[in-house]
């Protein structure tokens, strides 16, 4: 490939210590993610996921090596990276539009030049009409579409998603993988997606990382080629299957789900 | 195969027996059976005055009672208002730097469990027989559950908001009152709340200890010339006090929080 690489992690070591001792989170583990790129990680709980996404978006420090985003070390809060984390993390006192609206305010941006984007965002995920209302009227989908709002609104080249999708039911899930999808073709930008469901891994990614449990190391590369948009494809397609199988194997083969 | 029973009962008393008819009912009926019980078993009013009579000496004694009140909501205000006010001013650089969490929280802990009842006498000597010490009491009594609280509420922020809000890249303070401390208001009420009870507590100590006026000094009194009638009648108005203070710090919750769940999950709105 000839396009660029936007994210660049060499090496990185991280070590926690605590009471009961010192938790090796990541071990030497390194990643180059292409622009455009849509990545997913797929490791067992307590891999060190969200750790790497923490150390990438620079909220966590790291023992050794180093992350490169756009030709730029990351070596505090790094402000041109969207995140959408696990929980939806909307703050309960916003309206929805003040919470897509959340790095402007913070950052004292003018607030003014991005309402429009937000309102335009608001209404490519559906929640056109809902920008009064506030995070506890919204059902869970509702509130993980506006936090992927608040997370693109800056306009980052780089989306990290640490289990975005994970505390939503089966079916509002696969919509969302559908949306994100629709976004990403729309946008273009990097994504990093974290995930421990190995469906929604195959579903999403061009290229997937399967990791091993703690301290995590990448156990194996995967691409996916599957054409976009992709859900109904998928479910026709016997490759389809053969990764979801691949990766389920790896696991197994790991000691991460035992037989 | 559920059908409705209702159908069977008269509008008229659907419509008397909805939520809140139903608690004044209960209320109704408790005053009822008290003044029953006393009538029935010819209880002596010193001993236990019926609610009627409760009524009609709060009538009779209206002025000294209404004098009374006013000096106990002087000390239960300011001493109230004093306590928030510094309580949160506390609890604020203790949540904020670890060094102030090692210094001054023991010292904070270690005056917290403090009998402070057993302060109320040593406070006559320090300030007197008027307002100030009672106000002290007041004070020292809901003081510390505004601060604990307000300390528990801004150091338990979830972790991942905190992540959100430093993944904008502002400076620390800005986090802090931002999202910290707007995340931490609903525990912060929690803390007002229980304070409000203890404030009004506090009044009657203060007042019980040494004083020659308010509620606390009335039912004193009363009890000693065996005006039991009186006596009841300061503890209503002492009740009602207390309530009042609850509600408003309540009405002020759901206006400042509306999006508050305490409020979402209201008992009163499930059938
Ligand atoms: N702040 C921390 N202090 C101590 N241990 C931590 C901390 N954060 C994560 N860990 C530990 O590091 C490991 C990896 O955590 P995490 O990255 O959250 O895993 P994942 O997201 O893959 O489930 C876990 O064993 C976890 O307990
Ligand atoms: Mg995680």
């Amino acid at each position: 490939m000839e396009s660029k690489n936007i994210l660049s992690i060499q090496n990185v070591t991280k070590k926690f210590s605590t009471d009961q001792g010192t938790v090796h989170a990541l071990d030497n583990f390194s990643l180059d993610i292409k622009e455009g790129e849509f990545l997913v990680i797929v490791g067992p709980s307590g891999c060190g996921k969200s750790t790497l996404i923490s150390i990438i978006a620079g909220l966590l420090g790291m023992d050794e090596g180093q992350v490169v985003i756009n030709g730029q070390k990351v070596n505090c809060p790094f402000t041109d990276v969207g995140i959408v984390f696990q929980n939806h993390v909307l703050l309960d006192w916003l309206s929805v539009l003040n919470n897509v609206l959340f790095h402007i305010t913070m950052r004292r941006l003018p607030r003014k030049e991005y309402e429009p984007r937000a309102m335009e965002l608001l209404k490519m995920v559906g929640l056109d009409g809902f920008e009064k209302s506030f995070p506890y009227e919204l059902s869970g989908g509702m509130k993980q579409r506006c936090s992927l709002c608040r997370a693109i609104l800056h306009d980052p080249p780089l989306l990290l998603m640490d289990e975005p999708f994970g505390s939503l039911d089966a079916l509002t899930r696969e919509q969302l993988w559908v949306d994100l999808e629709k976004i990403w073709l729309g946008t273009r930008k990097t994504i990093v997606f974290i995930t421990h469901d190995v469906q929604e891994a195959v579903q999403l990614a061009d290229r997937i990382i399967v990791m091993t449990p703690r301290p995590g190391r990448i156990y194996k590369e995967l691409t996916v080629d599957t054409p976009r948009p992709r859900y109904e494809k998928a479910l026709a397609d016997d490759k389809f299957y053969h990764l979801v199988e691949e990766i389920k194997q790896s696991f197994i083969k790991q000691g991460v789900i035992k037989r | 195969m559920w059908i409705s029973k209702q159908s069977s009962y008269p509008t008229w008393l659907k419509y008397l027996w909805n939520r809140k008819t139903q608690s004044a009912i209960s209320f109704v009926v408790f005053f009822l059976l008290w003044e029953l019980v006393v009538i029935f078993f010819d209880v002596r009013s010193y001993i236990l005055p019926r609610p009627t009579e409760i009524a009609k000496a709060i009538v009779k004694y209206r002025s000294q009672l209404f004098d009374a009140l006013l000096f106990t909501v002087q000390s239960l205000v300011f001493g109230y208002i004093l306590a928030v006010v510094s309580g949160i001013i506390l609890a604020l650089p203790v949540a904020f730097s670890k060094f102030m969490q090692r210094t001054i929280y023991p010292i904070l802990l270690f005056f917290q469990v403090i009998p402070k009842i057993a302060l109320a006498p040593i406070f006559v000597v320090w300030f007197g027989f008027g307002l100030p010490p009672k106000i002290m009491i007041v004070f020292l009594l809901s003081f510390f559950p505004v601060l604990i609280n307000g300390i528990i509420g801004l150091r338990s922020v979830d972790q991942e908001i905190i992540n959100l809000a430093r993944s904008t890249g502002v400076k620390t303070l800005d986090i802090f009152f931002k999202v910290r401390l707007p995340s931490a208001l609903p525990t912060f009420f929690a803390g007002f709340k229980l304070a409000a009870i203890s404030a009004t507590v506090g009044a009657v100590i203060g007042e019980f200890i040494g004083s020659d006026s308010g509620l606390g000094y009335l039912i004193l009194t009363a009890n000693g010339d065996l005006q039991t009638d009186y006596a009841f009648a300061a503890i209503t108005l002492l009740t009602v006090l207390g309530l009042t203070l609850y509600y408003l710090v309540e009405v002020l919750e759901k206006i400042l929080l509306p999006w508050h769940i305490s409020q979402r999950q209201d008992l009163n709105k499930e059938s």
